[in-house]
């Protein structure tokens, strides 16, 4: 059964594989392999079978994800309601974030 | 590698959730050596960090027995390190390894089963801060690299603990007899050797019942981080009791 209280939300300590696997699954469901083509394409970085499954274990226990029935062995997963809110959230942090150092940036730079 | 090799690093409850799709995965795309090392780390973090909903008894469980096996061995290397020549920092060190191993074992036997098993707490905190104070008063001279005074302190009350400790054990039986019987017997015949051979002048038969007495005490460590790490979720905390 997911946790939905506010601890058992946070992403960390994989927050970083977490949130890229969240992010492919942005657009739709997707599998195993396709999941981390999109994480490589989007981060520059390679993530591997391990790490992935590391992260999507997590994801689902929380909720944030959830399986669909596998479509020849493979099987696909899709954000949940819960997740696309995580996800909305971290993706505005960081839009904040991003928005106040390039505001400093620039200040500091003049 | 073959797939169904490396899944079967996973542990059980793992592979039957997601066995059949990460071996398809690895099927369709074989895994480079670093995606291998890749899938060790993960297999290795999925048994230490389980996320079933026992996830966190598991986990529990299964750090305190590598953390046990650790201090046993921990305690083995110390022993054979300081039988020639008395390291300046070996026994302190030891000491409080084991002390603090100790300390945490008690904290899940308390947790399961309070009672018994608290009073071996007062002399391990007691063993835990005399140990870490040789330790930092020999190390700028203050005292002797034994530690001196303090030295005896920690050493006293490390025994006394495990004592405790093996005695709660026997009487709540969460780890199998053995063990308690060869924590409950390690602190006497450790601590008569090591302690009153320093009075007498026929020293033979006390080193051999300290020397006896430290690996027992070190195999006893390693008896119960075994233990601990193929305990079964259904087991509960640290026994069936606890459930």
């Amino acid at each position: 059964m997911p946790r939905n209280n506010a601890k058992s939300q946070a992403l960390s300590p994989f927050a970083a594989p977490a949130l890229l696997v969240l992010a492919t699954l942005a657009d739709g469901p997707k599998h195993g392999y396709v999941i981390m083509q999109e994480a490589q394409r989007m981060s520059g970085q390679p993530l591997g079978p391990g790490t992935l499954y590391a992260a999507l274990v997590r994801l689902e226990r929380r909720g944030l994800i959830e399986p669909l029935p596998a479509e020849e062995r493979r099987r696909p997963y899709r954000l949940t309601a819960l997740g696309a809110t995580t996800l909305q959230a971290h993706v505005d942090q960081m839009r904040s974030f991003a928005h106040q150092t390039l505001r400093r940036l620039e200040g500091g730079a003049a | 590698m073959s797939p169904r090799l490396l899944a079967g690093l996973y542990p059980p409850a793992w592979r039957e959730r997601y066995g059949a799709e990460f071996e398809t995965l690895l099927e369709d795309h074989p895994p480079s050596g670093m995606q291998v090392i890749d899938i060790i780390w993960g297999a290795l973090d999925a048994h230490l960090f389980p996320q079933a909903p026992e996830g966190r008894i598991v986990m529990f469980t299964r750090i305190s027995g590598v953390a046990s096996i650790g201090v046993g061995l921990a305690l083995l290397i110390g022993f054979m390190g300081f039988i020639p020549d008395v390291n300046r920092y070996t026994v302190p060190t030891v000491y409080v390894l084991a002390v603090i191993g100790l300390i945490g074992v008690h904290i899940c036997q308390v947790a399961a089963r309070p009672g018994l098993a608290w009073f071996g707490f007062v002399p391990l905190l007691l063993g835990l801060t005399a140990g870490i104070t040789s330790i930092v008063l020999s190390s700028v001279g203050v005292l002797p690299p034994t530690g001196g005074e303090f030295g005896y302190v920690a050493g006293i009350a490390l025994w006394i603990g495990a004592a405790a400790f093996g005695a709660a054990m026997l009487a709540i039986r969460v780890f199998p007899m053995l063990v308690g019987l060869a924590f409950s017997l390690a602190a006497p015949l450790a601590m008569i050797g090591l302690f009153a051979r320093n009075a007498v002048t026929a020293r033979g038969a006390l080193d051999i019942a300290a020397q006896l007495g430290i690996v027992l005490f070190a195999l006893a460590w390693i008896g119960v981080g075994a233990s601990l790490f193929t305990r079964r979720p259904h087991q509960g905390v640290l026994g069936p009791s606890a459930t």
